[in-house]
Formats: structure tokens, C-alpha cells, sequence
């Protein structure tokens, strides 16, 4: 990623906050920010600063002044991804989805095409679980769809 | 790929600094092999394959090295074969992700 360290940063910020707004952290969640922290190389100073986060979780407004409209848009791609790993969209989830679409100049539109997209996601990893025999709950469904 | 898989697994700072240093002095894959469960040796497996298609290609020795793997978890013939084709599905996905970014409004 060619983007500077402040503004993966920042995208982990974004992370972060997407998943805490619908009030709880659940394990899948963490995971995935931490992934992703690891797939942007952030430093290990900014990932815990990151982490710190969650005690006192500032404004998204805040965190997005300053990003570059390409890091506001993998930040909405990542957030997209991290929102539905507990299962489905809750409500604030969207709610931050959409002001982050809103902030990077995006429409509705954009957002269900990504929507979309994030459902590819788990069609695919449901194909390659059951490629390497180690299903997990609701598989057979996604595959099926 | 590395470092996100280590984050995947949610392993302790400590722990992703031992394995990192494996990255300069590797165990051997029998060491790696041993103790290994059927279900996290064919997660292993799976993540191998991603790691070794990370850079485009998949050459001799990776291959060789993925083979081992699938034949000490007793997998079908075809397992590598299938995962690769798998990973080349998940490659196209993430590009289709950049390509809509690029597309999308402004």
C-alpha cells in the first residue's frame, strides 16, 4: 500500500470505530482489525495507538480530517468488510458506513455496489473452507445462495 | 499476507515477534508438522497457498514445500491444485474491490 503511515493510520482508526458503533466488539471483529493493521505493515507504535482507541473512541468526523479521499475510500472498503464479519449490518454500522461513502464523495449507489461485493467475500471464503473440509455454521447456506 | 494472517490469529505481540524471527532461521517443516491438528493443518495449508500466490506465481520449491503439506494431512491429489485455483478466484475478488473503489463517484 502506497499510502503514507498517517493515513493507514487513520483507516485503522476508521476500522476501529465502525466496529465499536454498534456498541460492542466481538472477537471476529478485533480479528479483522488486526488483520488489517497487518496487511497496511502500521508501525506497532500506531497500532497501539489504535488500539488505545477503544477506551475513548474519538469523533469519525475527527479521524477522517486530514484523509486523502483514496484512503477514505479503502477505509469504507476494510470498514464494509469488518461491519458484516459479526453477521449482518446492524443500523449505527450503516449509519458510519454511510457518512464515511458521504465524506469520500460517494452516492447510495456505491455503497450497495460494495455491499455486494463484501458478499462475494464470504461466498469465497465459504468455497475455500469447504475445499479444505473445515466448514464453519451457515456454510452450507452461503454456498448454496 | 504474513503480517495479516499473524493478525488474523490474534497472537500476542511476543508471539508475532518469535514467529517473525522464524522468518530469518526457519524450523524445518517436520517441526511444524508435529503436533499439528487435522483442522489447523488444513487451515495452515490454506494460508500457505495464499502466502505462496502472494507475489503472482507459485515456483517449484513452494509447491514442493505445499505438496509435503497436503500429503502429511492426508489430502486428496488434487487439494493444491484445487486451493491455488481457489486463491486465483480470491485474487480476481480483491481486484474487482480496487477496480470498483477506482470506479465509484468523484
Amino acid at each position: 500500500m502506497s499510502l503514507p503511515e498517517e493515513q493507514r493510520r487513520k483507516i485503522a482508526c476508521v476500522l476501529i470505530l465502525v466496529a465499536a458503533a454498534d456498541g460492542e466488539l466481538v472477537r471476529e471483529e478485533i480479528s479483522a482489525i488486526e488483520a488489517s493493521m497487518g496487511a497496511m505493515m502500521l508501525h506497532p507504535e500506531s497500532r497501539e495507538e489504535v488500539r488505545q482507541l477503544l477506551t475513548n473512541p474519538p469523533s469519525l468526523e475527527s479521524v477522517m480530517e486530514g484523509m486523502e479521499n483514496r484512503a477514505k475510500k479503502i477505509a469504507l472498503r476494510d470498514a464494509a468488510l469488518l461491519a458484516s464479519v459479526d453477521g449482518d449490518y446492524d443500523k449505527k454500522e450503516i449509519e458510519s458506513l454511510w457518512d464515511i461513502a458521504k465524506s469520500a464523495g460517494l452516492k447510495k449507489e456505491d455503497l450497495s455496489k460494495l455491499f455486494d461485493w463484501v458478499s462475494d467475500s464470504w461466498k469465497h471464503s465459504a468455497k475455500g473452507r469447504a475445499i479444505i473440509s473445515a466448514p464453519v455454521l451457515g456454510d452450507k447456506d452461503i454456498l448454496k445462495n | 499476507m504474513f503480517e495479516q494472517r499473524l493478525g488474523t490469529a490474534l497472537l500476542s505481540p511476543k508471539q508475532r515477534d518469535m514467529i517473525r524471527s522464524a522468518l530469518k532461521n526457519p524450523p524445518s517443516l517436520e517441526e511444524c508438522l508435529d503436533g499439528l491438528g487435522d483442522e489447523a493443518g488444513r487451515l495452515a495449508l490454506r494460508d500457505s497457498v495464499l502466502m505462496a500466490a502472494a507475489d503472482g506465481t507459485v515456483d517449484e520449491d513452494e509447491r514442493e514445500v505445499l505438496n509435503q503439506i497436503a500429503e502429511h494431512l492426508n489430502l486428496q491429489e488434487d487439494a493444491i491444485s484445487k486451493l491455488l485455483a481457489w486463491t486465483v478466484e480470491g485474487y480476481a475478488w480483491m481486484q474487482k474491490g480496487y477496480e470498483l473503489l477506482n470506479s465509484l463517484s468523484r
